[in-house]
This record gives C-alpha cells, sequence and structure tokens, in this order.
C-alpha cells in the first residue's frame, strides 16, 4: 500500500484527491481482444471481437465478458477453428447484495457478531432460509432474522453463483473437435452506438463563399467501453428488421430542407452496396459515455449565397409584417470546389463579426446528400428584412363564358326523342394581391417571394396572372415565385393581379 | 451602473446601424471590452482549415498518447445568444435558461514533439461537445473528446472493479481499526460486494463502521467536465490555442425604462429611456473578465442542445443491503429503497459585469452597458 496508517484514516474523498496527482495513464482492465466496429447512423453498430481462447475438445462454456451490455444477442454469430456453436446465454443478472442474498437461500453463510460493550467477535454459521422482506437464519437449531437486535452481524459468503456477474457477459456453448488455444470471433448488433455528421460552415457575405469542415461525432451510450476498435462509419441506415423500437430511441430522420436540389455526381469515397464508408485512421478507444469528433471534410471557399426568402398562402393577409427567412445556398458539386457527398448531420455557420471573431448565425439539418446537390440552408429570421402580403381587392368577374356540364339524348321506341345540354356559367375571381417589403439594411437585399396555393385540383388549373410588377416565374402548377430587389433602407410595393376560378 | 439616457423617442424607431452583414441581426457589445475583444485569437479559424484531413492521412496510432493540461483560460469570451423559441412577451425562466451562448476560451499549452492529448479542463457544463473548434494548434486535431465520467464515489468503484480496495473497520467497542485487501466484485448501481480472503462480503450491511480505501484515480476521472483534443505536433513547443463552442443554459433580455418629462409646452413631451441587458447563466461555471456580446434576432436551432451538452452528473454511490427487517419494526415497505435525491448544482455566478444582484441564492447578472443609443434592437413596443 502505498499510503501510512494516518493517511488511512483521512477517508475516501481524501485520498481520492490526494491520489490525482499520483495519476497514471493506465489502461482499464478488459477481456476485449481484437475489435471492429462498424457503426452505422441509426444508433446501431455490428462489432467483431477476435479473442485468443483455449477451447477444450468436446462440449465446453466459453465464456465473453466485456461485451456490449445493448447486445442484441440474437444477432450472434460464432467463429472458431473446429468448433461449432451450440447454444448462447446473455446473462445481465448483475451482482449486488440482494441478489447475493437470495441465491444463498439453503445455502451456508458465516456469521461474525462484534459484542459492542467488549469488541469481542464470535463466528456461527448460519443457513439462509428466506429473504422476503427481510433474512430468516437457521443456526444450529435455532431460528432468527439476521439483526433483529441491530446488533453488528457480518455475513461472510463462501462463493458467488456462477450466473451472476459484475459486467454483461455472453457466454456460448461450443462442441470442438479438438484442444487447443486458437482465435475465436463473435459478431453482434448492438444499439446505443451511433454517428452523424456535423459541419462548421464559415460564411464570409462580402467575398460570397464558405468554408467547410466537417466532423463525424460517435457517440457510445452502450455502458461498454470499445478498447483499440478499428472502427468504420457507415453513412446509411440499414434496415434492422426488428421490433423493439421501445428498447432505444432512435434518432429521426433529419427533415429536408426546402431548398434541396439531389446531385447526380459520385464521391470519391468508397461505397458499400448503397451506402458510403468513412474509415477512421487508426485505431481507436471508444469510451463509454464518450461524444468523439474526427474530421473527414475540409474545403475552403466554396461559392455561397445569401437567400431571402417567405412563402405565402393562397388569400393571405397578414395583420403585420413578417420577418423573411435568412439562408446560405452552396453547392456540393466538384466544380464549385466542396466535391463530396455529405452525410446526414448539422450544418453550423458561423460568420465574422466587425472585428473579424467568427460568430454563430444559425443551424440547419441536413439529410444524406449526394455530391452535386444544391442545398439553401436556413439559418434564422432576418432582423432587417419583412414582408407584408396583403389580399387588397377579390372581386367575382363574369365573363359571359359558358361551359357544358352534361350533354344526353332520350331514346325511346330506338328513337331519339329529346337531346339535352346541361350549361353552367363560368365564374372567376379577380384578386389583387399587394407585397410589401421593407428592408433597414444599407445595402439592397433580394427576396425570393413565393405564392403558393394556386392549383385547387383538376378544375382549378385555369388560372391567369393578368398584372404583375415584377417579372413571376412559374414553378409548378401550385407556385409563383417573384426575385424582388429592395433597395437599400427602402421600402417595395409589389402588386399582383391573379384571375382565378376560387 | 451607468445609465444611458436617451432624449428622444425616435431612437427607437432608427435602423440599427451596427451590423448589417450579420444578415439576421444586430449585435449588442458592451463598450468597456470593445478594444480587447479586437485583438482577440480566432484568427486562427481559418489556420486550421489548411490542416490536412487528418481522416485521409495514413497515420499509425501505437498506444496511449502522452496527457498535457492546458492551462486554465488566458481569455475569455462569451456571447449568448436568446431562447430562440421564446416569445418577445414571455420572462426569462431563472430555473431553467433555454438559450445558449458561444464560449471563446484562449489557453496555452506546451506540447511534446509527437502526438498527444491536450485536457481543457473546466469548460462549461452545459457544453455541446459536438460545436467545439479549437484553432491554433501547429498538427491540427486528430480527434476530439469529450468524456462524460466525473470523479464521484460511484465512479471511484466503477473504475476499481475487479482490483483491490482496502477495508477497515473499527471496532465499536475498543475502537480498534481492523484493515484487510479485498477485491472490488460489483459495479456501483446496486449495491458493493467485495471478495476477501473469507469470502464474499457485502459493504455496509453489517452495521459496524466500515471505510473503504484505494489506492489511486481511475484514469480519466476528474472533479470537472474535460474536454480532450488529440494533436500531433512535428515539432514540439508552446502554443496559444482558441477553443469555441456553444454551451446551452444561458438567456438574455432587453429591458427598458422610460420616463416621460413635459417639455415647454404642452404637446412637447420627451422621453428618458434606459435600456438594461439582462443576462443569465445556469452553468456551474464562472466566466471572469470575460469579453461579453449579445445578439439579437431569431436564429435557427435544430438541435437539441440540452439533450446534447446532458451535463455529466457525479454519481452518488447506492449501498443497497439484503432487506435488513426485523421481529420489531415488521419488514421494510419497499424494496430497493428509492435512491436518495441528487444533491442541489452548486449556485451560479457569471462575473461578466460589473453589477450582481443576488434572488433567491441565484445570480442574474444586470449590466453591461450600450455603447450607442441606437444599438438598441428596435422592439415591437417601438416597432
Amino acid at each position: 500500500m502505498r499510503f501510512s496508517r494516518t493517511a488511512l484514516t483521512a477517508g475516501i474523498a481524501g485520498l481520492a484527491a490526494a491520489a490525482a496527482f499520483a495519476q497514471t495513464a493506465e489502461t482499464e482492465p478488459t477481456a476485449q481482444g481484437e475489435l471492429d466496429v462498424t457503426i452505422y447512423t441509426d444508433g446501431q453498430a455490428l462489432v467483431q471481437d477476435v479473442r485468443p481462447l483455449a477451447i477444450a475438445a468436446g462440449r465446453s462454456r466459453i465464456e465473453f465478458p466485456d461485451v456490449s451490455a445493448q447486445i442484441r444477442p440474437e444477432t450472434l454469430s460464432f467463429n472458431a477453428e473446429g468448433a461449432g456453436i451450440v447454444e448462447q446465454n446473455f446473462d445481465f443478472d448483475l451482482l449486488t447484495p440482494t441478489k447475493l442474498m437470495e441465491k444463498a437461500i439453503g445455502q451456508t453463510v458465516t456469521l461474525i457478531r462484534t459484542n459492542p460493550a467488549t469488541g469481542a467477535e464470535t463466528r456461527e454459521r448460519a443457513t439462509v432460509l428466506s429473504t422476503a422482506g427481510g433474512v430468516v437464519v437457521r443456526i444450529g437449531e435455532r431460528i432468527e432474522v439476521l439483526r433483529d437486535d441491530g446488533l453488528p452481524v457480518r455475513v461472510i459468503f463462501d462463493g458467488v453463483p456462477p450466473n451472476l456477474r459484475a459486467r454483461p457477459t455472453l457466454s456460448v456453448t461450443v462442441e470442438s473437435d479438438r484442444a487447443g488455444v486458437r482465435p475465436a470471433s463473435i459478431r453482434y448488433l448492438t444499439a446505443g452506438l451511433g454517428w452523424a455528421a456535423d459541419y462548421v460552415a464559415l460564411y464570409d457575405e462580402a467575398k460570397g463563399t464558405t468554408d467547410m469542415q466537417g466532423w463525424v461525432t460517435l457517440t457510445n451510450q452502450t455502458g461498454t467501453t470499445f478498447h483499440n476498435a478499428d472502427t468504420v462509419l457507415v453513412a446509411g441506415s440499414p434496415s434492422s428488421g426488428n421490433d423493439d423500437e421501445g428498447r432505444y430511441r432512435r434518432p429521426p430522420p433529419p427533415p429536408r430542407p426546402g431548398g434541396f436540389v439531389p446531385g447526380t455526381e459520385t464521391a470519391g469515397r468508397e461505397r458499400l452496396a448503397d451506402y458510403y464508408l468513412y474509415p477512421l485512421p487508426g485505431r481507436t478507444t471508444i469510451a463509454n459515455a464518450q461524444t468523439k469528433q474526427v474530421s473527414f471534410l475540409d474545403v475552403q471557399a466554396v461559392p455561397a449565397r445569401r437567400v431571402y426568402a417567405r412563402s405565402v398562402g393562397w388569400l393571405a393577409s397578414d395583420e403585420q409584417p413578417v420577418n423573411v427567412s435568412s439562408a446560405i445556398g452552396f453547392s456540393t458539386s466538384r466544380e464549385q470546389g466542396l466535391g463530396d457527398a455529405l452525410p446526414a448531420g448539422t450544418v453550423r455557420f458561423y460568420q465574422r463579426d466587425r472585428q473579424g471573431t467568427p460568430q454563430f448565425v444559425g443551424e440547419s439539418r441536413i439529410g444524406h446528400t449526394p455530391m452535386g446537390s444544391a442545398l439553401t440552408l436556413t439559418t434564422g429570421d432576418a432582423f432587417d428584412v419583412f414582408v407584408q402580403a396583403e389580399v387588397v381587392s377579390r372581386d367575382k368577374i363574369t365573363p359571359g363564358e359558358w361551359e357544358a356540364t352534361s350533354r344526353y339524348r332520350v331514346i325511346k321506341d330506338g328513337e331519339v326523342v329529346r337531346e339535352v345540354t346541361g350549361e353552367r356559367a363560368v365564374e372567376y375571381y379577380r384578386t389583387t394581391m399587394r407585397y410589401t417589403f421593407t428592408n433597414a439594411k444599407p445595402t439592397p437585399v433580394e427576396v425570393e417571394l413565393t405564392q403558393g396555393g394556386l392549383d385547387r385540383g383538376w378544375w382549378s388549373r385555369d388560372f391567369r396572372v393578368t398584372s404583375e410588377d415584377v417579372a413571376g416565374e412559374q414553378v409548378n402548377a401550385d407556385t409563383r415565385k417573384y426575385r424582388v430587389t429592395v433597395p437599400a433602407n427602402g421600402k417595395r410595393e409589389v402588386r399582383v393581379v391573379y384571375e382565378t376560378r376560387y | 451602473m451607468s445609465h444611458r439616457f436617451i432624449r428622444s423617442s425616435r431612437a427607437c424607431r432608427g435602423t440599427s446601424p451596427s451590423e448589417a452583414e450579420a444578415g439576421f441581426g444586430s449585435r449588442l457589445r458592451s463598450s468597456r471590452s470593445f478594444d480587447k475583444l479586437a485583438a482577440s485569437g480566432f484568427v486562427g479559424f481559418i489556420l486550421l482549415a489548411s490542416v490536412p484531413s487528418p481522416l485521409l492521412a495514413e497515420t499509425a496510432i501505437t498506444g496511449p498518447r502522452e496527457t498535457i493540461d492546458a492551462s486554465p483560460p488566458t481569455r475569455l469570451a462569451v456571447t449568448v445568444y436568446r431562447d430562440p423559441n421564446r416569445g418577445p412577451d414571455e420572462a426569462m425562466d431563472r430555473d431553467w435558461p433555454r438559450g445558449f451562448a458561444m464560449i471563446s476560451e484562449t489557453r496555452t499549452v506546451t506540447l511534446p514533439a509527437g502526438e498527444s492529448t491536450i485536457r481543457f479542463d473546466g469548460v462549461a457544463e452545459g457544453m455541446v461537445a459536438v460545436t467545439a473548434i479549437v484553432t491554433g494548434l501547429p498538427g491540427g486535431t486528430i480527434e476530439k473528446n469529450r468524456n462524460a465520467a466525473l470523479l464521484s464515489p460511484a465512479a471511484l468503484v466503477d473504475g476499481t472493479l475487479g482490483n483491490r480496495v482496502r477495508i477497515t473497520r473499527t471496532n465499536p467497542a475498543t475502537g480498534r481499526e481492523e484493515s484487510e485487501q479485498a477485491i472490488v466484485r460489483t459495479r456501483a448501481d446496486g449495491g458493493l460486494v467485495l471478495q476477501t480472503s473469507a469470502g464474499f462480503e457485502a459493504v455496509r450491511c453489517s452495521g459496524l463502521p466500515e471505510r473503504l480505501t484505494f489506492d489511486r484515480v481511475p484514469a480519466g476521472l476528474s472533479a470537472q467536465p474535460v474536454y480532450l483534443i488529440d494533436t500531433n505536433s512535428p515539432a514540439g513547443g508552446t502554443y496559444t490555442v482558441t477553443l469555441t463552442y456553444l454551451a446551452w443554459g444561458f438567456d438574455w433580455q432587453a429591458h427598458y425604462v422610460a420616463t416621460l418629462a413635459r417639455g415647454g409646452s404642452a404637446d412637447d413631451v420627451t422621453l428618458r429611456l434606459t435600456s438594461w441587458l439582462t443576462l443569465l447563466n445556469d452553468n456551474g461555471q464562472s466566466f471572469p473578465d470575460a469579453e461579453l456580446m449579445a445578439v439579437a434576432g431569431k436564429l435557427r436551432v435544430d438541435s437539441d442542445y440540452d439533450e446534447l451538452s446532458d451535463p455529466p452528473r457525479g454519481e452518488p454511490l447506492r449501498l443497497m443491503c439484503y432487506p435488513l427487517g426485523s421481529t420489531a419494526a415488521g419488514s421494510p415497505p419497499a424494496y430497493p429503497y428509492a435512491p436518495p435525491p441528487a444533491p442541489p448544482p452548486p449556485a451560479v455566478m457569471m462575473e461578466m459585469a460589473s453589477s450582481v444582484s443576488a434572488v433567491d441564492g441565484e445570480v442574474i447578472v444586470t449590466g453591461a452597458r450600450l455603447s450607442r443609443a441606437a444599438a438598441l434592437p428596435p422592439t415591437s413596443r417601438c416597432g
């Protein structure tokens, strides 16, 4: 022992502080062998653990302590030369004083009583009869409740049952044709190990570029530390086809941002099936409750632009001006400089202030994004730019048009006796919208205004825009987009007249 | 405490001239730290970007790296962001602020040549580890780790699992201490079982005074949240590095006090406007002499910073025993016993501004005079 007897009286807390100075970087004892960990983005991982084990000939039981505490035992496969698996058990009944006493029912333990007046110790052997709400023991021919009188009694157990363990342990029964030490591997899926990407984007408004760094973020909530693991990250979420969704929470798929155009380029990464692989360099230890980040992307000066946008529903009349959303648009194509597929994650934008210090300006989630995609990621609400959409007038117009709604003949005795045509008046509505833009910034801004709700179904597609102050672009049957330049420190009104059947 | 009076209501309607380039909002900066921040060490941000991506590099990692402690922060910058989901009418929640802050800590570190691990002690407990950026390292970052393991009685037991401890019993009559070697056979969450030469025994179940002593602290445990960066320095030497991260548990709010005064005629009414910036810090860490900013405007935040930050907790040692009923008192009502409530977090202090007022043991800082009248955020009230 390093500490003297006087130091011992200082108690655990004092010693802990003293020992902190003597702390050395020592590896924890672990029974793990050579580990290969493949982590998927949906919070599950494939673990392969190769350990040199002495396997006896014939049928024997092998134990694998230090497997993931969240192992899915049904996914286990075992591999060793000349040995086949017969049965496997995953013991998660952990050793506690309660369990130890319960398993000692019917067994003999040693009791040591200390006389509080004289300090004298007496030893007795006792048989545990029950532990329900108190421990009942038989000592010789008499029955007692343990510590019934409140006086000190130590209970010493002779042994611990083999299925009570301190650590989650997997045990397999194997049939081997020969004895000897050889590498044995187990492979299993576990929950609680996941990864996502985190991007740091430094946007330069003046130059219209962004620098981008990508980090993979590993999280380990399995309750087990994986030592010196060869780690591969898989961008993709393979279907796991199990029904224990309730056992662990899975991260929800990130929402697709509004401005996303999928790309058509292939990234220069290793691909496996329909996923991209991101191997980590060297071996790494993934500690329990640890968040680990490793870089995988670093590019400079990708062209990017600020996008102000608002979308307005049909017949929207704002009581108050509404902030437009502020977004940053860029492309992941090779010729724009980024040239990589982006695994799902969170993009955090930073922008330098007047002193050159980067400040956080907002974040946005992205899904798995192939190379060559166009992304427009919203970072927040624009403080200085507002739009107020108002319905100025709405009139019913009757152009004197009629449309046939039905036509039929009445045939009697093989002859047409009547032909009927049903008609009704075609009604139109003339709606005048006024969009008021205000800009408190000292520079002119362009706002993308999207008027939606134009497509009401097959009967409504006959609509026209009879006048508009700014030329609009019909994105699809439902939406029409206007790019409106608002002067610096200024205000602009845009009027659009729609003639519709609704 | 300095007040600023603005003798005109027009100041409310003016455009905020402070920052147009930020796109989404205007910045408020405390005037006394203005000059200091201009010399901030964040120019290194771009430096990191020029480092080749280590994931692609063929590096062989062998053995544990040497752990180097970074110095305490020599310069701190805190930019506080308002809770994005709190409406203009809602008051700040003093017990649970849901805004965040960007914290920049400048520290010095002396690296050996080759690979090493840098330990940043005393980072904010609400640190959102995934947002951390470190700049100024000559060889870039191999990996960044945040360990959520604090030195606590439970962590001490868990880290000693399978190793030797010494158990000391004091005889209640004679006061004599008897100690023996034992091996820890359980984790700390369900009671403690030791293996001694005599057999197996539960701790703190016999009614005797018992005490455990450990040889050393298990590796990787510390009293404060710790952030670790693995780096590679080709030459070694002393470097100034900046650790920047977002931390959860902040909020801020602007308050305006308007005093109406009548001028010469009945129509001539002037307005004296005092504005207050109130900041809230719920972290257990103080940020002394920090350069302070607050950002006005609504940012989009998709992540759950509360969950991501998940401050590490020290677990108490729950020494549960087998049921100890007696014929006089009956059986224990429920088993296992409910764990004792966690101790309350320590009082919070943020030493960023000059004036401090304590309310119910919590400290709210109200101060940080605005440098310019027109830098007030235009609110709906001023419209």
